[in-house]
């Protein structure tokens, strides 16, 4: 079930709303029962995807709860070999999902990466000790299953929310800044995220029609297409801790304005930063990192992007799009070595655009002859000319979409409302007054998203019967 | 203030939840999608395991949920914000266009055994049995088959429908032609009428190339020059270009109006050396508010609400066919009806009650014992009551849903002139129906 969708937001999200602050009311916050309240929602949630994707995440769930259990009474000499069975149990399950498709009619179930990647997180914290106490298979399996993030993340640690599982507290303040979190969220999706891929479904086709479309008809598509990578996934994050926050959790944020980097570095510690620090924390550290020389810092990075492009999708495309960062990375490395002098902004702001937008192109096309065509029609060798005007006429029907969609991927929005929270703060503003324009920006926010929403199911009739 | 905000969110949820579970509110039609909106699933194991149930109930809930016209309306409204809209464009920015051949005129071969291709999934469904009988709401309104649109550019508050040539598809109908020509017998006169679109004959050709559509007086040429001489080529694009001051294409639909249908009948008579009914010759009507196939395919657009009007031109000798439709009922209906109570996207089918597998046409002040077949999609529909005036008898079939053979009726009947009326963008199937029908 996806956020961005009637059902969920005019049926699911008032049901569960209503019945959780019920069972609060009941209880008197009863944190057990809130919990209790959370995972039935959740499980019925991921239910919509399909009981056989349930009864997986239930089978890893346990798999990883027996492997802490197993580690977590014994000596730290002794958790090894659970760390490395209970592991290895999970990453096969994952990579069977993953490529088993190629071979027999199986599907993923829905957000497994990311729920994977949560209880390998869990598992090596208790390794590590990082998680000293038991955890009950009730609060492993809310950290696994609930509905905020099991599809699309963040990637949470236990440690993010093993503190709200035992006691969280929320109040008109943390649900007034979900609601707002989420509402914003939902506008950035439905109103700017879809409507980029439609545009980069007709400017950047992933179909044989990528040979005949000129060479501004890729750039703004595949401008298009980052967009839509960005705010797409950045909004869901945005619902996830919004509606986190509505109940009391405090997710860490996943996304910091990446496409505002002055290097793939920076870049990289500024998107999907849930997933980056996985890999950084129970990859490349454990690894060595670049404690054990310079060769094998390197080897280390190798993995790190080799996993994450496998991470990303099982075709080819996902390892060369890893690798493409890897080699960028590597670069970036050099340079601070051994150049002196530094590059003004500009140039450092048009270097990261131009590599991230090449880099969404390669992770667009599955498809490699489509993919060269695409990159040769970009460099301007394509067949079809600079433009058409069906391009230009796209762009200029879009014009103040694409500026509000770049905006989006800047901080200003954020700057104005942090302003305006700061002079309420130092009371140059009434706190009502900035309340109430929040409040106003919600409620836009949903109707507007609930409108489309609605329209979302039009099919003009398309192909085609003359 | 925050309390508020908590209770006005949930107070627009709530209330549009509870909206959306007053099922009786909710429609099960859409007129200008021309589709059934999703039913609630039935209930299986194997969609609750895969989850296909649910993503079904999904589907249902937004499908049909209560308003979903004036929401639909409300968004297209929100859209239109995204950018300047004096031109539009829907659809894809460019699709495959073959070159069109200059030289290669050499007569097209007859074809032994039809191209079978896979047809895709849609648009067999398109032609699947359930949609195709126009079927009579409570309200008047006609359920057509739905038809059109690519890619559709919008300018000067018209809607344009991309044309691009295929050359094996243009080979291959005009094999098709020559074909049935080579199995009827020699007094049976062929005539092949090509129609072209809006796109084609209202736009200048600088304009349609800079789109990257194909130039229609090209193809139509070249398809023309792979016919076999005894075929009578009636080519209607320059008349039409000349006319194009005049109101002969809908700008929210892709048909053509009954006065481009009438140019066409100008020409063929032409062809046929016979002196064509004078325009002002017929009773006329006009119906107002029609929205078409463009309007739908733009999502609404603004800038296609404002409706076409029918202008009608009712045949002299009778306005009553017989026609049999695709369940095989049979029924008497005007060949040009009054479509004033028909919803705004269904008023095409003012035209002979639109698609039938069947229809003949019986005029009782000829005597002559004339006739002829007129093989067709909706194109011909606006053509056919031009030609009730000039023949005892006119006999026309659908191609795409007509399942008997046309060589037998025309034995049969002793029909003497078979008329395809063929919208230039055919595709494989349709060329592969008409040849069935031989």
């Amino acid at each position: 079930m996806l956020f961005s969708n009637l059902f969920f937001v005019l049926l699911f999200l008032p049901v569960f709303l209503i019945a959780y602050h019920f069972v609060a009311a009941l209880s008197g916050k009863n944190v057990k029962r809130e919990n209790t309240a959370l995972l039935i929602f959740s499980l019925f949630f991921y239910a919509f995807g399909g009981l056989k994707g349930l009864i997986v995440l239930l089978v890893v769930t346990v798999i990883a709860y027996i492997g802490g259990r197993m580690m977590i009474h014994a000596e730290e000499s002794a958790r090894k070999v659970p760390l490395i069975l209970t592991v290895s149990l999970l990453v096969l399950i994952l990579a069977f999902f993953k490529y088993a498709g190629f071979f027999i009619s199986i599907s993923m179930p829905i957000g497994l990466s990311f729920y994977i990647f949560q209880l390998l997180s869990y598992v090596a914290d208790v390794y590590t000790g990082k998680i000293e106490e038991e955890i009950s298979f009730k609060n492993l399996l809310i950290y696994t299953a609930c509905f905020h993030h099991v599809l699309q993340g963040p990637i949470l640690r236990y440690n993010d929310i093993g503190e709200a599982l035992r006691k969280r507290n929320y109040n008109s303040t943390t649900l007034s800044n979900g609601i707002f979190r989420f509402c914003t969220g939902l506008f950035k999706k439905v109103l700017l995220a879809d409507h980029a891929g439609e545009l980069a479904n007709s400017l950047l086709p992933n179909a044989a029609d990528i040979s005949s479309v000129p060479t501004l008809s890729v750039w703004l598509g595949s401008i298009c297409f980052s967009l839509q990578m960005f705010i797409d996934f950045s909004s869901y994050s945005d619902m996830a801790i919004g509606l986190g926050e509505m109940i009391g959790f405090k997710y860490p944020e996943n996304f910091d304005y990446p496409y505002i980097s002055k290097s793939i570095r920076e870049f990289w510690r500024r998107w999907h930063i849930s997933l980056s620090f996985f890999f950084r924390d129970y990859v490349y550290i454990p690894l060595g990192g670049n404690r054990k020389g310079k060769g094998r810092k390197i080897l280390n990075l190798l993995i790190v992007w080799l996993l994450t492009g496998i991470w990303h999708g099982s075709t080819v495309n996902f390892i060369v799009w890893g690798l493409f960062y890897f080699v960028f990375l590597c670069i970036e490395d050099l340079w601070r070595e051994h150049v002196k002098f530094d590059l003004p902004a500009v140039i450092k702001h048009i270097y990261v655009i131009f590599v991230f937008n090449l880099g969404w192109l390669i992770f667009r096309f599955e498809n490699t002859s489509y993919l060269l065509t695409a990159l040769k029609t970009f460099f301007g060798m394509g067949e079809n000319g600079f433009t058409m005007q069906t391009v230009t006429l796209m762009a200029k029907n879009n014009v103040f979409f694409f500026i509000v969609a770049i905006l989006v991927c800047t901080p200003v929005f954020k700057k104005i409302t942090d302003t305006l929270d700061q002079r309420a703060k130092e009371r140059k503003v009434k706190k009502r007054t900035v309340s109430f324009v929040k409040m106003l920006i919600s409620v836009v926010a949903l109707i507007l998203s609930i409108i489309i929403m609605a329209g979302s199911s039009y099919q003009p009739f398309l192909y085609n019967q003359f | 203030m925050k309390k508020i905000h908590y209770f006005l969110f949930m107070t627009i949820i709530v209330s549009l939840m509870i909206l959306g579970l007053i099922i009786p509110l909710r429609p099960d039609y859409s007129d200008t999608e021309k589709r059934e909106l999703a039913k609630f699933p039935a209930f299986s194991v194997s969609g609750l395991l895969d989850g296909s149930y649910f993503t079904d109930i999904q589907t249902w809930y937004t499908d049909t949920y209560p308003l979903r016209e004036p929401l639909i309306a409300g968004g297209n409204t929100i859209k239109r914000l995204y950018g300047l809209h004096d031109n539009e464009i829907h659809g894809d920015v460019a699709k495959e266009a073959d070159e069109i051949p200059d030289e290669d005129t050499g007569e097209a071969k007859i074809i032994e055994a039809p191209i079978i291709e896979e047809i895709p999934e849609e648009e067999e469904q398109e032609v699947s049995d359930e949609t195709e009988e126009p079927e009579a709401g409570a309200d008047g309104t006609v359920h057509v088959e739905p038809e059109a649109a690519g890619t559709v550019y919008i300018a000067n508050k018209s809607g344009y429908e991309m044309y691009y040539f295929a050359k094996e598809n243009a080979d291959y109908y005009a094999s098709m032609i020559n074909t049935v020509r080579s199995k009827l017998p020699s007094d049976v006169t062929v005539y092949d009428l090509l129609v072209p679109t809006s796109f084609g004959i209202m736009l200048d050709d600088e304009i349609q190339n800079s789109l990257g559509g194909s130039n229609q007086k090209q193809a139509m040429d070249y398809i023309y020059g792979k016919l076999n001489s005894d075929v009578k080529q009636v080519n209607c694009f320059d008349i039409l270009r000349r006319h194009n001051g005049e109101y002969i294409y809908f700008r929210t639909d892709h048909h053509w109006t009954a006065l481009g249908a009438y140019y066409a009948y100008f020409q063929f008579c032409k062809e046929k050396g016979i002196k064509p009914h004078d325009i002002t010759e017929y009773e006329t009507k006009d119906y107002e508010g029609f929205l078409g196939t463009f309007y739908a395919a733009s999502n609404k657009s603004k800038e296609l609400s404002d409706p076409d009007t029918l202008k009608v031109y009712i045949p002299m000798g009778t306005n009553t066919m017989h026609h049999i439709s695709a369940e095989g009922e049979e029924l008497d209906w005007p060949i040009v009806c009054d479509v004033n109570n028909y919803s705004a996207g269904n008023k095409y089918s003012c035209f002979i009650n639109g698609d039938n597998p069947y229809s003949q046409i019986h005029n009782p002040e000829i005597h002559d014992g004339s006739s002829c077949v007129v093989i067709k999609e909706s194109f011909g529909n606006a053509f056919v009551p031009f030609l009730v005036d000039n023949y005892e008898y006119v006999y026309v079939i659908d191609h795409r849903y007509y399942k008997g053979s046309v060589s037998s009726l025309i034995e049969e009947k002793g029909i003497k002139d078979v008329i395809f009326v063929n919208h230039l963008a055919f595709t494989k199937g349709f060329i592969n129906n008409m040849l069935g029908l031989f």
